[in-house]
Formats: C-alpha cells, structure tokens, sequence
C-alpha cells in the first residue's frame, strides 16, 4: 500500500522538524551570551571547563563541559519552570496536599571543618593541643549519647551521622514544611556541646539555650504527623540533658499560643520576626527583663517575599501565594558593627536593617543575612553584654534585644572566626544565648560548628587565587569539578563567592555560605 | 557521553547529521564520519580506555582475516580459541579481576592487594560483539570484513557501543557497504529515538528518582507495601532505561541507514521466565544461547549443567558482584523448573495466573539485582515479605501514590504494546496512517521538549544547603 501524499508530507515535516529544533537550540546554546549566575537558584553556573591534558584524561574536562552546557542552555529558567509545572501534573494533590522530594544526597560523613593553620605564631603554637581537645570532645559526646541511646538500632555517632538534610518537603494548603528527622543521639550531642560551654565558662557566664520549631508542628493535619517526627519531644529531651545551670528558653509554648497569627513563612523555611517576638517575650522569663511591647516599634513590611522552600520545590501553589516580611524597628539608640569573613577585628557601622532587602531575599532584613560577627552597642550601662550564638532564625530575634543590653553579639556559629573563650573574656560577656531551629540543633554539622568556637584558635578563610590552586592540587575528586560552588547573593544585589575550606582530608570539603 | 544529555542532543547529533548528510555524499566517507563521531563519543566519557577499543577492534579485524585465511585447517581454530582468550582476558581484567581476587580474600581470609580497574564504558557490550564476529567468521557464517575501517566502524558505532543492543557484525555486513535511508526510513529513526528519550528521561529518570527513596532509603522506616512500591518502581526504571536506551539506539541507526534486530518485546507481559527471556535483552540471550548454550550441547547433553554455566554467566555479565549471579541463577532455576514441569502447568492455568507469576518472579529478581549488599538486600526482603513487622502502609507511599497517580497510570501503560497495535491499524486503514504520521511528528516534538525541561532541571540546584 503506497502512502496518502498528506503521509508523506508529515513524515516529511517529521524528518525536517526534529533536527531543526535540535540544531536551533545548539545553535542558541552557541550564540547565545552565556549567563555566570542564577538569580533565581542563588549559585554560580559551571564556568566553562578551563582546558588541561590531565582534567582531559581524568574525564574532568568533558562532564564539566556537559554541565556548562545544560547549565547555561538557552531558556534554561523557563524550561526548568516549565518542568516544574509539568512534575505538578504527574498526579493529583489529594487534601491540598503534595510531598516534594529531593534525592537523597550521598551523605557525606560530616566533622567538623578543620582550619587552616597559617595564622599568627601564638595561635599556632596552641593550635595542635586544642584540635586534639576538641576531637577528644566530640568523641566523649558520641560515647555519651550512645550510652544514652542504646535501644536505638540507628548510628549513633554523631560525628558520623549524615545531616539532616530537606530529604522531602511537603506543601499543605500554600504552605511548605519540611519533615522533622531528628534523634536523640544528636539532640544528646548538642546539648553535651553547650555544657560544655558551662562547665569551661563556669558561673560567671549565664548561659541561655532557646530552641526553636519549625511550622509543621503547629500546621500539619493531625493525620499527618506520623510523617513527622515531634520536635516538642526532641526539644524536651535536649532540655533534659543540658547542664542544669543552662537556663531553658521555652519558646514552644509561647509560638504555641499563637499558632493563629503569622508566625512562619509559608514559602520560606523561617519564621516570621512576630513568631521571634514570641520567643523573644518566653526569653525576657529567662532573662529577667520585661519584653517591649510590639507597639512601641515602628513596624515596616516588605512585600511579596518568595523564600527558599518555592526554590527547593517549584510549588506554584506556593508562588501563586507568596509571603510579605515585617520587620519591627527599636526607637532604643545603639550603633551596630558588621565583621565581615576575615575581618573578625574590624567592624563597619551598618544599620541592623536592610531595609533594601527584596525578592527571594526579604529575610536577609534581619542583620543583612549572615555574617560571621555583628555587634550592637547601646547606651544603657547596665553591664549586661550578651553574645547570640545563632544560624539564620536568630538573625529575626536578635534585635529584639537591643533594649535591654550594654552590648549584643551576634554570632553565625558557620562563620566565626576567634577563639570563643577569649571573645567572651576580652569583651567581658556575661551571658550567652544559644538559639538554634530544631533542625540545626539535630545536624552535625551545625552542632560542630557551635563545639569549635569554644575552642578553635583564629583562623582565616583562605583567600580566593590560593583556594583555586590548593584545591586543584590537592584532590582528585576535587570540589573545582563540579565548578563554581555556591555564590550568595546579597541584599545590594552584590554576589559572595562562597570559600573552600582547605580541609586536609581528601573530600574537599565545601563550606557554604548560608543566605539568611 | 550519552544519549540523554542536552550536549547529545543539540549539539553533537545535528553536527553528527549534517556533516553526514549535506557535507559529504560519498560512502566511504560517510563511514569516516561514523567513525569519528563514533570515537568522538566513547572519548568524551572515555578518554583513556578508548586505546582498548581500538586494540580490541585491532586484534579482532586481524584474527577475522586469519581465521578467513585458513578456513578449514587447525589454525583457524587456535585464532579463535587466541581471540576469545585475548578479549576475555581484557574483560575479566577491567570488570573482574577485583571481584575475584576480593571473592578469594574473603573465602580464605587472605588479604591479597585487589586490582581497582575502573570499567572502561561499554566494554562488555563490545567485547560480546567482538566475539560474535570471530566465532561467525569462523563458522562461515559471514565472510571476514576486508577493511579495518569497515569492521571498526562496526564496532565503534556510537549507537550501540556503551549500552547495546549487542549487534552481529553479519547482520549488518551488508549495510557496512552500502545504506540507503528513505524519508520514511529517517523519520521512523527519529520517532523511535524521541520515544526512547522519553522512555528514559520521562518514565526511568522519574522512577529511579522515587523508587531511590524506597530502596536507598532507611529500612527500619519502610513499610511492607512501601518496599513493594520501591521494587516495582525500580522494576519499571531498569526496563524504560534499558529499553529507552535501545529504542535510541535502533533509532539512530535507522536515521544513518542501519537495521538492528529489536532488542526487547514487551517483556512484562511475559507468561514465563523462558517467556520472559525471549523478550528481554534478546540480543544477550541469544548471544549466550548460540556462543554458549548450544556449543556446550544446549538439550542434548548434561542440559541442566548447562543451564547453571550459562544463567551463572548471564548474572555475572550484569555486574561483578554476587548479588547479580544470584539474580542469574534465580533465572536459571525458574527455567529449569519451567522445563521440568512448570511450563506445561502454567500454560494450563488460566492466562492472569502466569502473569502474575513471572511478574511476581520478575520483581522480586530486581531487588536481588538491585542491592549488591547483602544485609540490606535481606533486611529488604523481610520487610517486602513482612518478616520484619513493618506496617503494611504509610503516609509518605499514599502521597506519592496521589501525586503521582497519573504518571504511574502511563508508565505501567508504557509496558503494553500500544504502539505496535496502532502500527497494525493504521496498516489496515490508511486514515489512520496518515493520522499516524502527523501524530507522529506531533508526539515527537512534545518527548523531546518534555525531555529536554527533565534534562536542563536535572542541573538545577536550588542552593541545597540553604538551610538555616
């Protein structure tokens, strides 16, 4: 049977369109100016592959090309939004209800990061016995929590625990939560930590620790939770293990109280600065001072706000719905100082709000995002100095503060870079808060992060043109294959590029700089 | 490199057309092309093995002109017997060497340094063509190919050469020497190539990313109809990679004018495990049926022996690991048993019945295929069989379930012969042929966009350790 003539016309328009498609968008793909960064992913793409026989030979060369060039394909955005709409169809959302899931990282055993060792000869000296100190530490905490934990059939050394990473997220009714893991091994872990902070400070330092937990504790459907474990029980039980001169913030019953009001974000992993109010008012207990009221502050409202859990999921139910970030300004003078990576001496005045922050970047309003040292200093010579030991949830509670302290530190525990000790005596702190979301009070990482402050002795990030040449020499795998690594974005618009650490061990190992 | 990859797509396979097609017209030259895009490819993921295959192809073209030479006397068989010494010695070096020497470690407790050769890419793929060759010539099935270039090309050709289908040299000897591609013959290439790429990026990608939660996943968390989830997910991934693979592979040979033989037939609507294995990977088992099976003395001698060497060599083919001999000798059993006397039962039964037993069989034989550690494969086990007390269902399966529900309906669709049934219709009426032929271009332009959103999102990385 021959063909009809419209037959052989399709097939025609077949055998041209296909390839055309194909050669267009290799030539776009050509022709096109290749974009370094995405906005809208907050990295920098693969660069292309910088040419060498050995990368060559090592297949280095020719996978970096291939990520360059799906990295920098033409329309790469709107197809990836385009398949993010696609990946919406694949079924239906029962309850309002749809589990995202990224793939399970190859979990990456986590210690803490190792520093590198030129810095100034006293520090050196000293250096070595307080590595192995520290190392001694978290082994004593590993042996402790297993002890404690010995009906749990999971690892329980936590410096070997992957972390805890987002494996899933899911969205309920517009709003993004993320499951809680979590166990007890590292929840014992991180409270061995900040006694540890006790017993090496001893009383003259009062020492705070404020958890705080995350919106699906208060927002899942009760027929969900057994997706979830209860951070309210991985709070008591850390509450339980802290050294008994460590003073519990209870923030969990004041958030409780209020579920109703705008306390998360929905399409952000943070809270809100009125969720950190409420846990500002359980910490005033605590602290012994009366919290200001909301009314006495200037509030201002930065709006729409898309956060980070849209960017992990590409919900467009969660971009159909997005976020607004008020911020709550104290009429209580103070200066603030911003140290920025490798300036932990110096400090530029900054105002404690950015107002400018917009877009995906509405949180970093709080303090500008994070940095490794911001401090605040006010006219009240009450001799209260506070240091603020936090990830990015502290950055909306820390101004609160400012009212009733001489002198606020704020401190990124990724970021810092000073021996803790000898911060707290040389600037003659006398209370410290620890405040930590569930989730980084449950991952290793983190947990390490807040061990080697106490005791690490200043250390420098290493500077750009040494880190490139360390790295490409060092490892094998190194991290320079996979090109770029991650870049912030700051409020202004500028871009960080994020550091390496020049870790001895063979991982090449990143440390990412967190936006907000 | 691959097929699935943007870099293949919009780049090397227009160049790869066009140079072909509008720059140079006559054969020879084309095949030049071939072959450089061919070593071009394996280059690309294979910098330095590409010297293996090209040493292979060597030695092999040579022992073809040999064993031609001296047909008939006893030196053709010692170049056969040097040839198949030659190509497995280099095979068991590159994939099994560390195997073995790790096997006798841990039998006799030694500690023995283990070998850590890295796989060259597609090694066992044409090291099986390779031998083909050799043994046909050898049996005068095909004549010895007479230039280098030609049998390098056959070899070489990128479409076949990292993940088969396993082709023989005498089933394409004559298109070597010349091709003719019509319209019709190209725009059926590239359907089955758009197919393929939808198949794989679409349907495996997808599974492989949700089944990953189940099966590599923590165990203790896992429910019985979870695990169960997980394998057929996996199930699902390993036949649209595998096939999606060889769908592209059949498909871009058409488009330069080759006819390979297909290499699966629906295998899930197997009634049998023999059932099974004449539409699975035909090119693998029909390459242990005539270079293995049959010389050993196929049914006419010590069968059942045979069945052992050639199912432990088919698990073995698939990875060296134990896991895989396992997952082989499953097979081997089943087939054993089937001739005993199972076949004739299940062809009693009614037809449901003997599709859920070789689906049963077949799922149950991925999860032996899938996990090379054996604790985890049996903690697995016992959580699908429900020795392990883990609850029957959970939350996190019904939302994916839900979310996923239409997706899961076409991709089990996916596993039918649809598209031969409306082949046959369209045969019938020519409406539906031309309907076809626009449907055709239509379907192929929406896999290839789909596909192409999938493979730019696979690079997308919303700034993972955004957390705190």
């Amino acid at each position: 049977m021959k063909p009809s003539a419209a037959h052989r016309f399709f097939t025609l328009i077949h055998c041209a369109l296909i390839p055309s498609i194909l050669a267009v968008g290799g030539i776009l793909a050509i022709v096109l100016p290749k974009p370094t960064v995405s906005q809208y992913e907050r990295r920098e793409l693969t660069p292309f592959p910088e040419f060498s026989l050995s990368s060559l030979f090592r297949g280095e060369f020719t996978s970096q090309l291939d990520n360059y060039f799906a990295d920098t394909f033409p329309m790469r955005e709107s197809l990836v939004k385009l398949g993010a709409r696609l990946e919406d169809m694949r079924g239906i959302r029962f309850d309002e209800l749809r589990l995202h899931e990224t793939t399970p990282q190859p979990s990456q055993p986590e210690t803490p990061v190792t520093l590198p060792e030129q810095n100034s000869a006293s520090s050196q000296q000293s250096g070595s016995s307080l590595s192995v100190q520290s190392s001694a530490a978290s082994s004593d905490a590993s042996a402790s929590s297993s002890s404690q934990e010995t009906s749990s059939t999971a690892t329980t050394d936590p410096g070997t625990v992957a972390p805890e990473q987002y494996n899933s997220i899911l969205v309920y009714q517009n709003r993004a939560m993320a499951p809680f893991g979590g166990s007890e091994a590292m929840g014992g872990y991180y409270a061995s930590v900040l006694s540890q902070y006790q017993q090496t400070l001893g009383d003259s330092v009062t020492i705070y620790n404020l958890l705080v937990p995350t919106s699906i504790e208060f927002y899942l459907p009760e027929k969900y939770q057994s997706m979830t474990n209860s951070q309210k029980d991985s709070i008591d039980y850390i509450y339980s293990q802290l050294d008994a001169r460590i003073k519990r913030v209870d923030a969990y019953t004041a958030l409780q109280q209020h579920t109703d009001e705008y306390l998360y974000f929905a399409t952000d992993h943070h809270w809100t600065a009125l969720g950190a109010y409420y846990a500002y008012t359980a910490f005033a207990q605590q602290a012994g001072f009366e919290p200001k009221p909301l009314s006495e502050m200037e509030k201002r409202t930065i709006s729409p706000f898309i956060g980070t859990m849209y960017n992990q999921t590409q919900d467009a139910k969660l971009l159909e719905n997005p976020d607004y970030v008020d911020y709550y300004i104290t009429d209580t003078q103070h200066t603030a100082y911003q140290y920025v990576k490798n300036s932990p001496h110096y400090g530029v005045p900054i105002s404690v709000w950015a107002d400018y922050a917009t877009g995906g970047n509405s949180y970093s309003v709080f303090l500008h995002g994070d940095y490794p040292l911001t401090r605040i200093d006010t006219q009240h010579k009450n001799g209260r100095k506070i240091m603020v030991v936090k990830e990015s949830f502290g950055n909306a509670f820390a101004p609160y503060l400012i009212p009733h302290y001489e002198q606020v530190f704020v401190v990124d525990a990724r970021y810092f870079q000073l021996n803790g000790e000898q911060f707290i005596k040389d600037n003659g702190i006398n209370e410290i808060l620890f405040i930590n979301n569930i989730f980084a009070a449950n991952t290793s990482s983190q947990i390490g992060y807040i061990q080697r402050i106490l005791t690490q002795s200043e250390w420098y990030y290493p500077t750009e043109t040494s880190s490139s040449s360390e790295s490409s020499s060092s490892s094998e795998s190194s991290s320079s294959s996979k090109g770029g690594g991650v870049i912030v974005i700051k409020p202004d618009g500028t871009k960080e590029r994020v550091e390496e650490s020049t870790t001895g061990s063979s991982a090449g190992k990143v440390t990412v700089q967190h936006s907000s | 490199m691959i097929f699935a990859s943007l870099f293949f797509l919009y780049l090397l396979l227009p160049l790869n057309l066009l140079i072909y097609y509008a720059v140079f017209r006559r054969h020879v030259y084309r095949n030049f092309v071939l072959i450089f895009f061919s070593l071009f490819f394996y280059a690309w993921g294979e910098p330095v093995w590409i010297v293996l295959l090209l040493f292979s192809a060597s030695i092999d073209y040579l022992h073809g002109r040999f064993i031609e030479r001296h047909r008939g006397t006893s030196l053709a068989k010692w170049g056969v017997i040097s040839s198949l010494v030659l190509n497995l010695s280099i095979l068991f070096l590159f994939k099994y060497s560390g195997f073995v020497v790790e096997s006798i470690n841990m039998l006799l407790g030694l500690s023995f340094p283990v070998p850590a050769f890295r796989l060259p890419v597609g090694i066992s793929f044409y090291t099986f063509q390779t031998i083909s060759y050799v043994i046909d010539v050898y049996r005068g099935d095909v004549k010895a190919e007479k230039s280098y270039f030609g049998y390098l090309m056959y070899l070489s050709l990128y479409f076949q050469l990292v993940a088969g289908p396993i082709v023989r040299y005498k089933t394409i000897a004559d298109q070597i020497a010349s091709r003719h591609v019509s319209f019709q013959d190209f725009s059926d290439g590239l359907f089955r190539l758009t197919v393929g790429l939808g198949k794989k990026v679409i349907l495996a990608n997808t599974a492989g990313a949700l089944g990953a939660l189940y099966l590599d996943g923590d165990l203790s968390k896992l429910s019985v109809a979870g695990a169960w989830f997980g394998a057929i997910l996996y199930t699902l991934q390993i036949y649209f990679d595998f096939s999606g693979y060889s769908d592209m592979a059949i498909g871009l040979g058409r488009m330069f004018g080759f006819t390979f033989s297909e290499n699966f037939r629906y295998p899930y609507l197997a009634k049998s495990a023999t059932d099974f294995w004449r539409r699975w990977h035909i090119s693998l088992g029909s390459f242990f049926r005539d270079y293995l099976y049959i010389p050993l003395g196929g049914n006419r001698r010590h069968q059942f022996g045979n069945l052992f060497i050639v199912w432990f060599c088919t698990g073995l083919w698939h990875g060296a690991s134990w896991n895989f001999v396992l997952w082989g000798l499953f097979y081997g059993l089943l087939i054993t048993l089937e001739k005993a006397f199972l076949g004739r039962w299940l062809e009693k039964i009614p037809a449901l019945f003997s599709h859920l037993y070789l689906l049963l069989a077949v799922v149950f034989g991925w999860v032996l295929f899938y996990f090379t550690d054996f604790t985890r494969l049996f903690t697995y086990l016992q959580v699908m069989f429900g020795f392990a007390g883990a609850p029957l269902w959970d939350m996190n399966l019904q939302l994916h379930l839900l979310n996923n529900l239409f997706w899961l309906i076409a991709a089990i669709l996916c596993c039918l012969p649809i598209f031969p049934a409306l082949g046959k219709l369209a045969q019938r009426h020519p409406p539906v042929a031309t309907a076809g032929a626009l449907a055709r271009t239509v379907l192929s332009a929406a896999l290839l966009l789909i596909s192409s959103t999938m493979l730019v999102g696979q690079s997308y990385n919303p700034f993972l350790y955004y957390r705190f």
